[in-house]
């Protein structure tokens, strides 16, 4: 049987970075990855040139920047012979904002979750749940003196409140709700596999948490969801690092120079850490 | 008035960033999804249908902590687990987002707030599904959202006490005795009558189901003194005593809690009291105790062969 796979993800998630060195990867066949290319379809400007920008350090184009991309990829499983197409819709991470706030969202995104596709689902670790009430962030600023006087009323509000926009709502919230809306129509309400990729991995590496503790820790309400939902969200963690460095740093990219592309790419799952990107869309292959 | 436009011009969204270069690339198409934000009363039905959820009745005047108290078990649950239980799923996500927003720092208030319910929004409610967290039973709660005016009217003409639908279908109805008004000697004795009146207007109109379970839930305690000044507590003691014998044996149960649920002054922790009575929020939907059905006897050959296929 055929797998197929959707990577989806709010803006600045790392899809685009992902999967230009997912065809680096699969194109260079110069580390070893459990899926290798089998074959592609369509235009591969852009695939060229998000992978050229990865490749020579650069910062990969948003997909909002480069546009129309609906991009497939055929990869084969070299253990099972099994067959898999990775299936990159042209949908930027704004079009998941949008589906939050206003409550719509691409027919594309409806058809592209149809029966038997797995779901690539980006988080940035840049980007945590976290959001201070007023009260925490009254506990933090410094306190102020008693009897000493600053001219205003402590009760007086300096500057005008903002409004509620739908802008406000924080990223764990929004994850929440895009796999919320995946239990309602139009989306027909069955059971999925996901992979949840925490992107800019070796932001957090140091904290030495697993992918799955930095998602409890850091996105507690999406952690919490994922649990209570297993029924509907067959569901594993992965920490990503495919840029694999900082690219304002001079000297990390002065180093991997030294060693194969592929090298740079960091990927922690349940149990393993190494260099094959493959490894999630395995999972996915796997649970079928 | 505007003039109207030409269909090209009023298809603009204004909100969308276009080019130039874009001009002649059709519009995308857009698939609408379910509102996210509080249910309406239609939108609690559809719910119903889908699956079991038990409601809970926030009951009393304006200003008294009503919308405050869902709003912070839901910023419990941003931040992990709560009360033993875990955030499973919410049809209100928006809904919970827009009324905790003026509580958040990037609000840019000095001070927490919460927007007032409008008595033009009429009846609507929070969606709040939890699982236990080691077996992951799943409970759902519809938390009503009413305007508090809509219960002073009820106090001051007790005989539309059925006219609120809320109360007749809640599993749970929970009376709010406004701690700040309690706290304050002057307001005191009122805030007291004021609970007493409307728990009283409810019940004896028999819009509480018996099988319901009645609360007196005093919010704002970080705002009552304590020690020598404690004459709000000693009242509020008497009361919840009061409450308690009163409804005792007419329904389920009758229970007291004290909470504060979001401390301005940042003494107490956020949402205490909380978990004991979103605890006792989380019990079986409550179903309308029916009488089973009389039957005749039945007497003719066809009964009997039909009484000897059951057996």
């Amino acid at each position: 049987m055929e797998a197929n796979f959707i990577i989806i993800g709010l803006p600045a998630s790392g899809k685009t970075t992902f999967l230009a060195a997912l065809w680096h990867l699969v194109e260079s066949g110069e580390a070893e990855s459990r899926l290798q290319l089998d074959s592609y379809e369509g235009d591969l400007a852009y695939l060229n040139k998000i992978a050229e920008a990865w490749r020579n350090f650069q910062k990969v184009p948003r997909t909002s920047q480069v546009g129309d991309a609906n991009v497939s990829i055929r990869l084969a499983d070299r253990v099972t012979g099994g067959k898999a197409t990775v299936f990159f819709p042209d949908l930027a991470g704004e079009t998941f904002d949008a589906q939050v706030e206003t409550r719509q969202c691409r027919p594309e995104f409806v058809h592209g979750v149809a029966k038997g596709v797995g779901i690539l689902l980006f988080v940035s670790a840049d980007v945590t749940g976290h959001h201070l009430s007023v009260v925490e962030l009254n506990g933090l600023l410094p306190k102020q003196e008693e009897g000493v006087s600053t001219g205003t009323d402590q009760n007086e509000q300096p500057f005008p409140r903002s409004e509620w926009e739908p802008k406000f709502v924080p990223a764990q919230v929004r994850i929440v709700q895009l796999l919320s809306d995946l239990l309602r129509p139009p989306f027909e309400a069955r059971r999925r596999n996901v992979v949840i990729m925490i992107s800019a991995w070796d932001l957090v590496k140091n904290t030495g948490l697993a992918p799955k503790e930095w998602l409890a820790a850091n996105m507690p309400l999406l952690y919490q969801f994922l649990r209570s939902n297993c029924a509907w969200f067959n569901h594993e963690i992965y920490g990503v690092s495919a840029q694999g460095l900082d690219l304002n740093d001079s000297s990390a990219i002065h180093s991997a120079t030294s060693t194969d592309a592929s090298r740079r790419i960091l990927i922690v799952g349940p149990g393993s850490e190494g260099h094959d990107l493959t490894s999630p869309l395995a999972w996915l292959m796997s649970v079928e | 008035m505007t003039a109207a436009q030409p269909d090209d011009e009023a298809d603009v969204d204004v909100f969308e960033e276009t080019g130039a270069s874009e001009a002649s690339i059709p519009p995308p198409r857009w698939v609408a999804l379910p509102p996210a934000g509080m249910l309406s009363i239609a939108d609690a039905d559809s719910l119903l249908r889908w699956r079991e959820a038990s409601l809970v009745a926030i009951v009393g005047e304006r200003n008294g902590g009503k919308t405050t108290l869902a709003t912070e078990l839901y910023e419990r649950f941003l931040r992990g687990p709560f009360a033993e239980v875990v955030f499973s799923h919410s049809l209100s996500l928006l809904g919970f987002e827009q009324k905790s927003f003026q509580s958040r720092a990037e609000s840019r208030g000095t001070k927490p707030d919460t927007p007032r319910t409008s008595t033009q929004d009429g009846l609507n409610f929070f969606h709040l599904a939890v699982s236990d967290q080691d077996d992951l039973q799943r409970t759902d709660l519809l938390i009503s959202e009413r305007a508090g005016e809509a219960y002073r009217e009820v106090r001051d003409r007790p005989a539309m006490a059925m006219e609120l639908v809320e109360i007749r279908k809640a599993s749970t109805v929970t009376f709010i005795l406004d701690g700040e008004r309690l706290a304050d000697g002057r307001r005191r004795a009122e805030a007291i009558a004021s609970v007493r009146n409307i728990a009283r207007a409810f019940t004896d109109a028999g819009a509480v189901a018996p099988e319901a379970e009645v609360q007196l839930v005093t919010t704002k305690c970080d705002l009552l003194p304590t020690g020598s000044a404690a004459a709000a507590l000693d009242a509020l003691a008497a009361l919840e005593q009061r409450f308690v014998a009163s409804y005792s044996g007419r329904f389920a149960a009758a229970t007291t809690f004290r909470i504060a649920a979001r401390d301005p002054e940042g003494k107490i922790e956020p949402g205490e009291g909380l978990a004991p009575l979103l605890r006792s929020w989380l019990k079986p939907p409550m179903r309308p105790h029916l009488e089973p059905p009389r039957l005749p006897p039945l007497i003719d050959e066809f009964d009997r062969l039909l009484l000897r296929r059951r057996n």
